[in-house]
């Protein structure tokens, strides 16, 4: 068989996984429409940014600032590179290809073919082709050089592209390193969020830390693609070619291990026996459900980064303080970690059930009533909720006092909406359960119709509360009078939730698994 | 004083449609205390819907349980407590270690602290995990992970094990293990459910067979019975079980002249 019909029948294989999915017997019709108009969204964003780049260059080139070329390729290039592994732990695997009879060099062909049908390598595609639109119609004399450097660009980010997926596949073959992934990219994504808040303080250094790394960027692949069009056409090349073979000798190695069958999985871990110790005991619970809230326990401290689901407030109250230079300004952030805890960690109790999948069955198979498992995983996000509380109370104190009436006022606006947040939780989850693997990257952490209905009432309560702060509303009484409210409604959809899930279980554990 | 004899499992008109689809029409069967009963059937005959409606996995649409003298429906939190399940898909929660997990089942059972850690330590001796205690059950392997479900299933010392395919996709060495385990459960008074595939082990293991197809019960009788010819006509001695099983089914046809390409 030639190598055209194969790619063709890989990218029709991806096409007809991508209809299977939309058409799954668990899909519902909410969810086929988010998959319809997030694809359509998408479309139109490619689109949308491919018209942006090419009327940049297009005006540049007649304006005879060819430096926007560079800087337009070099977008592409890092977003070829950076969005397939933001997205990689979700994407498609082709490594069962070298199960069929190929030869290595249609095998080769194959797995960089792979790297094409990528949606994220066809948008960037698409954007180069902008770029040479953008070049051909400001300058037309450079467009045959823009086409052949541009070429010769995708070329190469391709092959690194498939360097950095093909190392990153082996790190994502294994649970253990799937996890390490997760917990980096979530460590970065936090380290951002810090470096965003604690701008106000060394908002120039960055810039010109940034500045400075625009200098090297002439000698990455998008530098030299753009010195090929506007400078020298030989050293631009020169440069793309030396990235072209330091990306495919390594990559034909590896090419080379995979084809002979290399298959990377968990290996045995060291073993370590330890030592039998009994579980916990809670006060106040039996021993079901002491059991069961240190399992909850456990899986939040087994998750990458789970941790951090205890401690996200004081350091959120830290980087924010720091943020604020008046004092009259630091009485504002009490109320707002506060919010920002019930909207970041009370988010964790719309899908309780969100890292059972399989394991929902043991519940009904033991002898615990569903109202019991659905309150020792309450207890859990209560206790992140309280962990959070105080350790941001406890960071600001110590940064400046909390006066006494705003910490009354802010602790009852804050039980009020953790009650009323957990109620909500109780009914997504039983109603919307949605299966999370917490090794892998993934865009959502509940089903469409869930997140829907959670963004509402989020800012539902966020309307409240902000509205009783802004028109300086007596808060203390009416968060109180709202926390017996919250504490009434928490009660009523507990016990109709646990009603629903055991007269549903079936359809749950359908959901979960 | 012997409890053989007693029901313990019974049901009635069992049936569980799924929309127009009719997975078990209408079983009715006796399990006694005491015998290790084989659930066998062709894929799709309603097996593992039986199994989980008869541990409260699965409503059925109509019929009536009964397990050890009680109403599953209306005693179902009595019911679990007495029977252990390894159930299809094994309901295993992967991400705790053998040991946290095994200490999380039987104290959801209600076992204390101290006796849930005590068997939980000779159960994994006992299945060979010991080395694999501290590791996630993620990272086991399939043979592992039945083994830690089966030990999942009888630490707090069931009456009736209830066991959906517990040899399938397991090692000779694993599978020689969880025998041993069930070989003393039985020699305790304990009485066994099983589905399996593997009719060698049925056939060495169980005292009683249930034959079901298309949802339907078409054959319920003790080994020997099936064996003399009584349950099923024109069985005899020399046939093995695999043998009646196929007669019964009609399993037997011939496929001579189908894939001659091949």
């Amino acid at each position: 068989m030639e190598a055209t019909p194969q790619i063709r029948l890989l990218a029709l294989a991806r096409w007809q996984m991508f209809v299977n999915a939309l058409s799954n017997r668990k899909s519902k019709w909410q969810d086929v429409v988010g998959k319809v108009v997030i694809s359509l969204f998408g479309v139109v964003v490619a689109l949308g940014f491919a018209f942006g780049l090419g009327a940049m260059i297009y005006e540049g080139f007649r304006a005879g600032r060819h430096s926007l070329l560079g800087i337009a390729l070099g977008i592409v290039f890092w977003m070829w590179q950076g969005l397939p592994v933001v997205t990689a732990a979700a994407s498609m695997d082709f490594q069962e290809i070298a199960r069929y009879p190929i030869s290595f060099r249609r095998f080769c062909l194959l797995e960089l073919s792979v790297g094409l049908i990528d949606p994220v390598a066809a948008t960037c595609i698409l954007w180069l082709t902008a770029c040479w639109i953008g070049v051909l119609f400001g300058r037309p004399s450079l467009a045959p050089r823009a086409g052949v450097m541009i070429l010769a660009l995708g070329c190469v980010t391709l092959l690194i592209n498939r360097l950095i997926l093909d190392h990153l596949q082996r790190v994502l073959n294994t649970r253990k390193g799937r996890a390490r992934f997760f917990g980096a990219l979530m460590a970065l994504s936090f380290a951002y969020q810090v470096f965003v808040f604690s701008g106000n303080r060394s908002g120039e250094k960055i810039l010109r830390a940034f500045q400075s790394l625009s200098k090297v960027a002439a000698y990455f692949p998008s530098g030299f693609a753009s010195e090929g069009v506007s400078g020298s056409l030989v050293r631009g090349l020169a440069g793309l070619a030396g990235y072209a073979v330091v990306a495919a000798w390594p990559l034909l190695r590896l090419y080379r291990r995979k084809y002979q069958g290399e298959v990377y999985s968990d290996g045995r871990s060291k073993v370590t026996v330890k030592s039998m110790s009994a579980g916990w005991a809670v006060p106040g619970l039996s021993t079901a459900g002491a059991a069961m809230f240190e399992k909850e326990v456990r899986y939040v401290f087994g998750v990458p980064m789970g941790f951090m689901s205890f401690i996200f407030g004081p350091i959120a109250a830290l980087v924010t303080s720091l943020g604020f230079r008046s004092p009259t300004s630091s009485d504002l952030v009490f109320p707002m970690i506060a919010g920002w805890v019930i909207l970041a960690v009370g988010s964790r109790g719309y899908n309780i059930f969100s890292l059972d999948s399989w394991g929902f069955g043991r519940y009904l198979l033991a002898p615990v009533t569903l109202r019991e498992v659905i309150v020792s995983k309450n207890l859990l996000t209560a206790a992140m909720m309280v962990s959070n509380f105080l350790g941001a109370l406890i960071v600001l104190c110590f940064m400046r006092p909390v006066p006494g009436p705003l910490f009354l006022s802010v602790l009852a606006g804050y039980t009020a909406a953790a009650l009323s947040s957990l109620a909500m939780g109780n009914y997504f989850s039983v109603h919307f359960p949605f299966s999370v693997d917490p090794d892998r990257m993934r865009a959502k952490n509940t089903s469409g119709a869930a997140g829907l209905g959670i963004m509402l009432f989020q800012f539902a309560i966020a309307g409240i509360l902000g509205g009783i702060f802004y028109w300086k509303l007596p808060a203390l009484p009416i968060f109180a009078g709202l926390s017996v409210v919250a504490a009434w409604f928490y009660w009523v959809s507990l016990n109709s939730s646990a009603r629903w899930a055991e007269s549903h279980s079936e359809e749950i554990v359908r959901m979960l698994t | 004083m012997s409890l053989t004899g007693t029901v313990v499992i019974e049901t009635q008109g069992l049936r569980r449609t799924f929309g127009d689809f009719t997975a078990v029409d209408g079983i009715t069967l006796q399990v006694e205390r005491g015998q290790f009963y084989g659930f066998l059937g062709p894929n799709g005959a309603g097996k593992s819907t039986t199994i989980k409606m008869l541990t409260g996995l699965l409503r059925p649409t109509a019929g009536r349980i009964e397990v050890l003298g009680l109403d599953l429906m209306q005693d179902s939190v009595e019911v679990k407590r007495r029977i252990g399940v390894v159930p299809e898909g094994l309901a295993l929660f992967e991400r705790l270690t053998g040991t946290q997990l095994l200490n999380f089942i039987g104290r959801m059972y209600g076992l204390s602290r101290e006796t849930a850690a005590e068997r939980t330590s000779e159960l994994l001796d006992f299945m060979e995990l010991r080395e694999a205690s501290a590791q996630m059950v993620a990272d086991y392997s399939h043979g592992m992970k039945k083994k830690i479900a089966l030990a999942g299933a009888v630490i707090h010392r069931p009456e009736i094990l209830f066991l959906d395919e517990p040899f399938e996709g397991v090692d000779a060495v694993a599978a020689s293990t969880l025998k041993g385990l069930l070989q003393r459960f039985l020699a305790r008074g304990g009485t066994v459910f099983l589905t399996s595939h593997v009719l060698e082990v049925v056939e060495r293991l169980c005292t009683h067979i249930g034959i079901i197809q298309n949802g339907r019960m078409v054959v319920s009788a003790s080994l020997e019975d099936l064996r003399a010819g009584v349950a099923v006509p024109g069985a005899d001695d020399s046939l093995t079980l695999e043998q009646i099983f196929l007669r019964v089914v009609g399993g037997t046809h011939s496929h001579e002249g189908e894939l001659n390409w091949f």
